[in-house]
């Protein structure tokens, strides 16, 4: 409920200020820093534990063509694993092995980006942009059996970049804050690991990929402030 | 007190002229009530256990794969759950079969019922599914197919209502099958046997060593009935009241809950304390209760 209260606030302020539309007070040099709300995804979706902040900057924003780089870095997954045995205490008793996953890391996504028609006046602006992936992450896998009390650790980094289309739409709301959404598609170029013949690392900022990892899409709901 | 808006005192008005002004703020909405923050529940059985996690015909009724077929089932396993219900059947020659309905032509590309066929007519036939075609399995096929299975708990719900002139001799060449794949595989005790309570009576005559469940909808008592028959548990709907649940615990038997199939029902049927959830939503079940393998590959 909290985020729901967030979320409705932000747009009643947005509304009713009466200045929403002096758009004439921005110059064509403004840059603007941008904050990414799909980053609490799994906060939102999913049991799991992450605390991670998305953040982007992009210079010139009203400029045709102008480069993006957006951070996104923190603790990405951390998550419990239990798996039971001898539930009905047929041999020996019943038992568990713990395993917990933690995963730290970051994408860092940079492009260039073509705004369709922009202009200072106008409510909405298209755009299409060229955009790269690196992410890279450290896994630590920890794991404890309640029977036997042995336990592992074992941990693993792994690099992987990828490049693709991205489209999206860009909105003012008020004076200097606006509100842009928009979706890249990666194809993936590389991946480096420490351990070769361990499963792949998903990359965490996508809400979807698929089975191997090759392609993965990343949406993006940014709260924008334009610096003069 | 109604708070004063541009558009008078009917804020709910007003903010439908925004959102058909501006179609912005419809889609923060959608997210806005899209959110929500899920917690991990408690999974302590009524009897000091945890509670056992099956998928209902594998990975459910929703799965892109069909239940009941190698894809299904095997992922399941994989993802985390402890073990699956399945349907079974036999054919002529004896094979147990996993699929559910009376009649192969309903969901394959076969006609006629598995029990009058032999599993060489009926070995090469597959699902129609338009995406994820698979084939029909044996009970054979999956157990050979999985590592450790002694780990894992297999709910058979057996089909023995086939129309036929003495369907007692049907019933025990059944439960024979049964009992000589349990054997192979040393699973006796992880396979439990679902049915009405005459079969059950029969599964018992034989000395069989499975868990034996009396599966039933409208009985008035089922603890009593499985109790005075010295049944292993009951499997019964999700939505019974948690009385059952208390009064069964009361005399030690177990309970198999099956119907949940998405968030909430999982989150329902984990609040009344059952032994056992039979879900076809296994995913969200299994998220709930930190019990989901991330690191699975779904097919």
């Amino acid at each position: 409920m909290k985020h729901r209260t967030f979320i409705l606030l932000f747009i009643s302020l947005s509304v009713f200020d009466s200045k929403a539309d002096s758009l004439q007070m921005k110059i064509k040099t403004a840059s603007s820093i941008k904050l990414d709300l799909v980053s609490v995804y799994y906060t939102f979706f999913d049991v799991r534990k992450q605390l991670r902040f998305g953040v982007e900057y992009q210079p010139a924003t009203y400029r045709k063509i102008t480069p993006v780089y957006h951070l996104d870095a923190g603790l990405f997954d951390r998550y419990k694993f239990n798996k039971y045995f001898d539930f009905f205490n047929t041999s020996g008793g019943m038992y568990h092995i713990e395993t917990n996953v933690r995963t730290i890391g970051f994408h860092f996504i940079s492009g260039i980006k073509y705004n369709v028609k922009p202009a200072l006046n106008k409510k909405y602006t298209l755009f299409l942009s060229i955009q790269n992936d690196l992410n890279c992450f450290k896994k630590d896998i920890q794991t404890q059996n309640s029977k036997t009390y042995a336990s592992t650790k074992d941990s693993e980094n792994q690099i992987r970049m990828g490049l693709g289309p991205e489209m999206g739409l860009y909105c003012h709301l008020k004076n200097k804050f606006s509100l842009e959404l928009k979706t890249a598609f990666f194809l993936k170029l590389f991946t480096l690991k420490s351990k070769q013949d361990s499963p792949d690392i998903k990359p965490y900022k996508a809400v979807w990929y698929d089975t191997y990892h090759t392609f993965w899409i990343i949406p993006r709901i940014n709260i924008c402030y334009d610096l003069h | 007190m109604t708070p004063i808006t541009p558009f008078g005192s009917f804020p709910e008005l007003t903010f439908a002229m925004i959102c058909i002004k501006d179609p912005i703020y419809i889609i923060l909405l959608i997210v806005c009530f899209a959110c929500e923050n899920k917690d991990i529940q408690n999974d302590d059985t009524r009897l000091g256990s945890k509670v056992m996690i099956i998928g209902h015909m594998g990975m459910g009724v929703y799965y892109s794969w069909p239940g009941n077929s190698l894809e299904s089932l095997r992922t399941t396993l994989d993802i985390g759950c402890d073990g699956t219900e399945m349907d079974v059947q036999i054919t002529a020659d004896s094979i147990l079969v996993a699929y559910h309905d009376g009649d192969l032509s309903s969901q394959t590309n076969c006609d006629g019922k598995i029990h009058e066929m032999t599993w060489d007519q009926i070995s090469n036939c597959r699902y129609d599914q338009n995406i994820n075609s698979s084939k029909l399995i044996r009970l054979e096929d999956l157990f050979s197919s999985i590592q450790n299975i002694e780990n894992y708990y297999f709910s058979l719900d057996c089909k023995v209502d086939a129309p036929m002139a003495d369907p007692v001799p049907y019933k025990l060449r059944f439960l024979r099958a049964i009992q000589r794949i349990c054997i192979k595989y040393n699973i006796e005790k992880n396979v439990f046997i679902e049915g009405p309570k005459n079969f059950l009576m029969l599964t018992k005559q034989m000395n069989l060593k499975n868990p034996l469940f009396l599966l039933t909808i409208h009985e008035d008592s089922p603890a009593d009935t499985a109790l005075s028959h010295n049944l292993f548990g009951i499997s019964i709907p999700y939505q019974q009241g948690v009385e059952l649940f208390e009064h069964s615990s009361l005399l030690h038997i177990r309970t198999m809950v099956w119907a949940p199939s998405n968030y909430y029902q999982n989150k329902s049927a984990l609040e009344k304390k059952p032994d056992i959830i039979q879900t076809d939503d296994p995913i969200s079940l299994l998220k709930l209760t930190n019990r989901f393998n991330y690191e699975s590959v779904r097919p």
